[in-house]
């Protein structure tokens, strides 16, 4: 008999029963999604952030480097 | 499209067939009932994959759950240009030979004195008879085997898959699947003429 062939002979044991191998699977799956969606958020705060305060620290920037700080202007008022 | 007879019905999901389950499974946000359905048709062979690749009731069932969590992270990437079972089939191959892998650095990096040793069907079978000695024979031979030789043997043999869907699971042909075990019947008989010097029916 081809050596290969007893391959298929042998017998797999019966499949974990539907409850504990789906909290398992579950025990598996949920800390790596928390950890998945907790990575997106902080890329996506940190992305917000700096578009919300490039201004804020251009302005800071600008002031270190100069020693002014922009005027604030009201609305439709013109540049001097 | 293929309805699985042996699908149960969560949530009024178990008439839909893999294909269109996998793309429910794809919408949702998180391990819904597409997911969990998808779960309970695949969870039998999925087990025995693993089984047969991972030697050992406990790295088994391990492996099987990864298999999932996996498929949860890749069930949007099934194209379709197999049948679903297929493709699952090579994310279940794909996982077993990472995690074999994996526990095989574990084990050169600490050692023979290690306290985890790879199990194999040929360590956990009884011997007593001549098939259950044939048997483990021919596992120890398939140990020295290259992991992706050693998988492709066992889902051929072990598991009956023809070379089209072997060709799906290892990403390769057929022909190159045929061309494969017939070089690692060769390789075999040339290690264990024992076992491969009887003239052989040349099923592979």
């Amino acid at each position: 008999m081809d050596p290969f062939e007893q391959l298929a002979e042998i017998e797999v044991p019966p499949v974990p029963a539907a409850r504990t191998f789906t909290a398992g699977v579950r025990r598996k799956l949920h800390p790596r999604l928390l950890a998945l969606h907790l990575i997106e958020f902080a890329f996506g705060a940190t992305g917000w952030a700096l578009v919300h305060m490039a201004s804020a620290l251009a302005a800071a920037v600008r002031y270190t480097v100069t020693g002014s700080w922009p005027e604030r202007r009201k609305t439709g008022e013109k540049r001097r | 499209m293929r309805v699985n007879p042996e699908t149960s019905d969560i949530a009024g999901l178990g008439g839909l067939a893999d294909e269109q389950l996998a793309a429910q499974a794809a919408r949702e946000g998180s391990d819904g009932a597409a997911f969990t359905a998808l779960m309970d048709r695949y969870r039998e062979k999925v087990w025995r994959v693993c089984w047969r690749l991972m030697g050992g009731q406990h790295d088994a069932e391990d492996a099987a759950q990864e298999v999932f969590v996996r498929l949860f992270f890749e069930r949007g990437k099934f194209a379709g240009r197999s049948t679903y079972s297929t493709w699952l089939h090579g994310v279940a191959i794909r996982t077993c030979l990472m995690l074999r892998r994996s526990r095989s650095r574990r084990q050169r990096r600490e050692g023979p004195g290690g306290d985890e040793q790879i199990a194999t069907h040929a360590d956990t079978q009884a011997s007593g008879s001549n098939a259950v000695d044939a048997s483990h024979d021919i596992h120890k031979l398939l140990e020295g085997l290259d992991e992706e030789d050693r998988a492709l043997v066992l889902m051929r043999f072990g598991e009956s898959h023809d070379y089209e869907q072997l060709a799906e699971m290892f990403g390769t042909t057929a022909g190159a699947c045929r061309m494969r075990i017939s070089r690692i019947r060769e390789k075999l008989s040339a290690k264990a003429g024992r076992l491969f010097g009887e003239p052989v029916d040349k099923k592979g």
